[in-house]
């Protein structure tokens, strides 16, 4: 039964829990499934832990777990420890690109599954490398060198986006470029 | 770059993960540096850009906690337990979750109809006198969407998630159904139950059948719980009256 402390904390996590569905779903009608299961869950707990840190790293475990069981019916489980070799970036490597939003977004959609989870807890979320560690079962030093990975191969899917028009960040950056 | 300086510590000194003291030999290798500077400011951008995409991200429909007399937690927990049984016993039963024909569903007509017809549909707001329903719906992310009264009966459109579709009709009974009864398949889903001298019958095509299971043994126990409901009875009584013979 969930106390007015612990409804609060589910009225604020909400929309994270909404953001890490979506990065952790191949598609937005999946992951508004995922987000309603993981609610219908919780909802329906009998128990919820009852200090905040725990309370949230619960409720994105349970999001995780109805994922994984979903991968694991459709016999697509992925290799959750993506090991991929990224090219370490060279110095000064991608610094001429425009990081905009847009561009963000779209290169973090072309991930792997385990890349997308790693930057969806640490950056969506906002977990520490403990918490995130915690949730993952993992050392906090493994979570260190999959958030690396992962900002690497981000940046290299940016890189390999040529469609990608950069969009100024503001318009009023744009304007103030116009009168330059 | 400084040799000295991994990415992953310039990726943790981002994220504010390192030790004071790393943390200062990396800021400092920062300042001596304009590449790594740009280097973390550009790690600075992706982490705030991350960041932010869920703000503007459109919310789907987010359960309700229990309200004064509504639904409590602990009775949809029992209604989980309900479902599972219910589920436990259409796959125990050989032949208990046939292709069901459609000549023994008489509202499925009506539902398919209905769905030949929803367009773009807006949620509604459930009637006076059916709000028990809505913890139940709310919690399974289906939001009423068609609400039609007939002579005969009512009819509740709701909307879920992946464009899927669920009928609730009340009516006045035709036979006697003991409790709640079910049948499920890939293609059709039904369910139907008596309370309060009214029949309640739900209907969806391609459900995933837990789901369907769940909000079937929902709304059974909230429309037992409600029988006695003086809105509740109004609002049935308002569907199932017939016009007055002239």
């Amino acid at each position: 039964m969930l106390d007015q402390t612990q409804q609060a904390l589910l009225m604020q996590t909400r929309r994270k829990l909404f953001g890490y569905a979506c990065a952790l779903c191949e598609d937005i009608g999946a992951a508004e499934d995922l987000y309603q299961d993981t609610m219908l869950r919780v909802m329906t707990a009998r128990m919820m832990p009852e200090e905040s840190t725990a309370c949230r790293l619960w409720l994105f475990r349970i999001m995780r777990n109805l994922w994984i069981d979903r991968l694991r019916a459709e016999g697509r489980l992925p290799d959750f420890d993506d090991n991929a070799e990224v090219e370490e970036l060279a110095q000064g490597q991608g610094d001429d690109q425009v990081v905009n939003a847009l561009a963000v977004r779209q290169a973090f959609g072309k991930l792997s599954k385990a890349h997308r989870e790693i930057l969806a807890l640490v950056d969506i979320c906002g977990f520490s490398y403990a918490e995130a560690a915690e949730m993952l079962d993992v050392a906090p030093g493994t979570i260190m060198s999959r958030v690396s990975r992962a900002r690497a191969a981000l940046v290299v899917k940016m890189q390999d986006e040529k469609n990608v028009i950069a969009l100024p960040l503001r318009r009023s950056a744009r304007r103030l470029g116009e009168r330059g | 770059m400084t040799t000295t300086i991994t990415q992953c510590q310039l990726n943790a000194f981002v994220d504010g993960e390192l030790p004071a003291a790393e943390a200062a030999q990396v800021a400092a290798a920062i300042a001596a540096d304009p590449e790594l500077a740009q280097s973390a400011a550009r790690l600075h951008r992706i982490k705030a850009a991350l960041g932010s995409a869920c703000a503007d991200l459109p919310l789907p429909a987010t359960p309700q906690p229990a309200r004064r007399g509504s639904f409590a937690p602990a009775r949809l927990a029992a209604c989980f337990g309900l479902a599972a049984m219910v589920l436990l016993l259409v796959a125990s039963v050989p032949g208990s979750a046939p292709n069901l024909p459609v000549r023994e569903l008489p509202r499925l007509a009506h539902h398919d109809q209905w769905l030949a017809h929803a367009g773009a549909q807006t949620e509604l707001a459930l009637p006076a006198g059916a709000e028990w329903m809505e913890p139940v719906m709310s919690a399974s992310g289906l939001q009423l969407v068609h609400y039609e009264q007939g002579p005969e009966r009512t009819h509740f459109g709701f909307k879920g998630p992946n464009a899927c579709r669920l009928s609730l009709f009340v009516s006045a009974p035709d036979r006697i159904v003991a409790s709640l009864q079910m049948a499920l398949s890939d293609e059709i889903q039904h369910a139907h139950w008596h309370s309060g001298g009214y029949a309640f019958e739900m209907i969806a095509r391609d459900m995933a059948t837990a789901r369907f299971a769940t909000v079937a043994a929902g709304l059974q126990q909230g429309s037992r719980a409600h029988e006695d409901d003086a809105g509740l009875r109004v609002a049935l009584l308002q569907s199932a009256r017939l016009p007055c013979a002239s």
